[in-house]
């Protein structure tokens, strides 16, 4: 980076730790904000520390929040008896897009993953069966990719809570609305048939 | 732009953008092979599910600068039944590190290779005991072992090339050398197991059957003791940690 000025340079070394970004997109970024005015760099500066400072974990669930507990779980109106498992706070915030939901969630932070070394001790299960023992839940929905990560811990998810006496269900998989059932793969549908229902 | 037509396992894969994917094959023409699967995180990509590891796909597949870009994606083998086994998944997953480990671009044995992970794989969703599945994972590790150059040496000491004089069989295997070694140079080597006459006949016949036909292989202990042989054995010549065996003691 030697053609660089320094603090240019800096910027642009700084950026490319986002994920997806290479060092043409960098020095192009690097650019545009040197071009913006100067309140609405100041602006864009302040929303990032502004979210580093106050969001955090919640100490219930997991989401990220700025509350603690997160406003899910002070939600009087939410079904506490229900927990809907998801690997990250954006599948929850996808869950919550549908309103469709009313119960409470929980966030692994992660999936299983043998193959990168991920094991169920680097996600939050021990604090998931805490509320298990502690809390009256009659039923957890697995919420998880349909990946073989997501295979790996439902499938361990159910064999540890099946035993304690707790519905455990997953969500349906099957065909996307609007899509063509001639181009659909055949585990796809395989799965649709599956998990039919009765009209 | 130049395209061809390949065979492949998909091995793993890595986020790429917002939806894209560079998946790792294991192409049965071409050894191990590195391709962007563009979109396959929406909903409605016709590659989603063909893209998922454990896959056998025949795939159309466009050249590119950099990396190579999947085009169209025939289903081969979903491995169904491997997928919704905690046991048949974690082993599954372990032949599938061993792959990505040992696998080289341009492999000249990619052939036999790809049909051996197929075959494992197809034997695995099959099979219905914890048993039988090690006994597939066993014929895989030294079948790929074979294949790698590496074959385990049963008949004569790994150390000296010599018969077993002291007894009728060998009662030591050592896996830094690669194979049995006699009562004399056992002394003389590390990593060493023991091990009875049931585990070499067990090694020899996982070598030429596919199905584990006598009794005494259905002895958990003996399919666990020659896996553990055989995980040092191939652990010792990787260059870097394999990381699912922990896994497998945790989850199975």
């Amino acid at each position: 980076m030697t053609h660089y000025s320094k603090p240019l340079a800096r910027l642009v070394e700084e950026l490319q730790k986002l994920p997806g970004i290479g060092p043409k997109s960098a020095q192009r970024m690097a650019f545009y904000i040197l071009k913006m005015p100067l309140n609405e760099v100041q602006k864009f500066t302040d929303a990032i520390l502004e979210a580093k400072e106050k969001i955090k974990y919640c100490r219930n669930c997991f989401n990220m929040s700025s509350e603690n507990p997160c406003e899910i779980c002070v939600d009087d109106k939410r079904n506490r008896a229900i927990i809907c498992i998801v690997a990250e706070t954006k599948d929850l915030i996808a869950l919550e897009r549908t309103r469709e939901y009313k119960g409470s969630y929980h966030v692994l932070q992660g999936l299983i993953s043998p193959l990168d070394g991920i094991t169920p001790d680097d996600l939050r299960i021990k604090e998931l069966f805490e509320r298990l023992k502690n809390e009256d839940i009659e039923e957890i929905i697995l919420a998880l990719n349909p990946s073989i990560e997501g295979e790996a811990t439902s499938m361990y998810l159910t064999k540890l809570i099946k035993p304690l006496g707790v519905k455990v269900s997953r969500i349906a998989f099957g065909l996307p609305m609007g899509a063509d059932l001639e181009y659909a793969d055949e585990l796809t549908l395989a799965r649709a048939l599956e998990g039919r229902r009765e009209v | 732009m130049p395209h061809y037509r390949t065979r492949a396992i998909n091995l793993k894969s890595h986020n790429l953008g917002e939806a894209d994917k560079i998946m790792v094959m294991y192409s049965r023409e071409h050894g191990i092979i590195r391709c962007v699967a563009k979109g396959v995180k929406k909903t409605k990509s016709s590659l989603g599910a063909r893209m998922q590891c454990l896959t056998a796909n025949n795939l159309l597949i466009a050249k590119g600068r950099n990396l190579d870009i999947v085009c169209q994606a025939e289903n081969l083998e979903c491995f169904d039944k491997v997928k919704t086994d905690l046991t048949k998944l974690s082993y599954s997953l372990y032949c599938t590190e061993l792959i990505s480990h040992f696998g080289t671009e341009g492999d000249s044995n990619s052939a036999g290779i790809y049909d051996l992970l197929f075959e494992t794989f197809k034997n695995i969703s099959v099979f219905k005991t914890t048993e039988e599945v090690l006994w597939a994972v066993l014929r895989f590790k030294l079948k790929l072992a074979e294949y790698l150059g590496y074959a385990v040496e049963l008949e004569t000491c790994a150390r000296c090339n010599k018969t077993e004089q002291k007894y009728k069989t060998y009662h030591f295997f050592c896996a830094d050398t690669g194979g049995v070694v006699c009562s004399e140079c056992f002394l003389k080597s590390r990593k060493t197991f023991e091990i009875d006459n049931r585990h070499i006949k067990l090694f020899k016949d996982a070598l030429n059957y596919d199905f584990p036909f006598e009794s005494e292989y259905f002895d958990k202990n003996l399919l666990f003791s020659s896996f553990n042989i055989l995980k040092e054995f191939i652990s010792l010549r990787s260059d870097k940690k394999l990381k699912t065996p922990a896994i497998i003691e945790l989850l199975c």
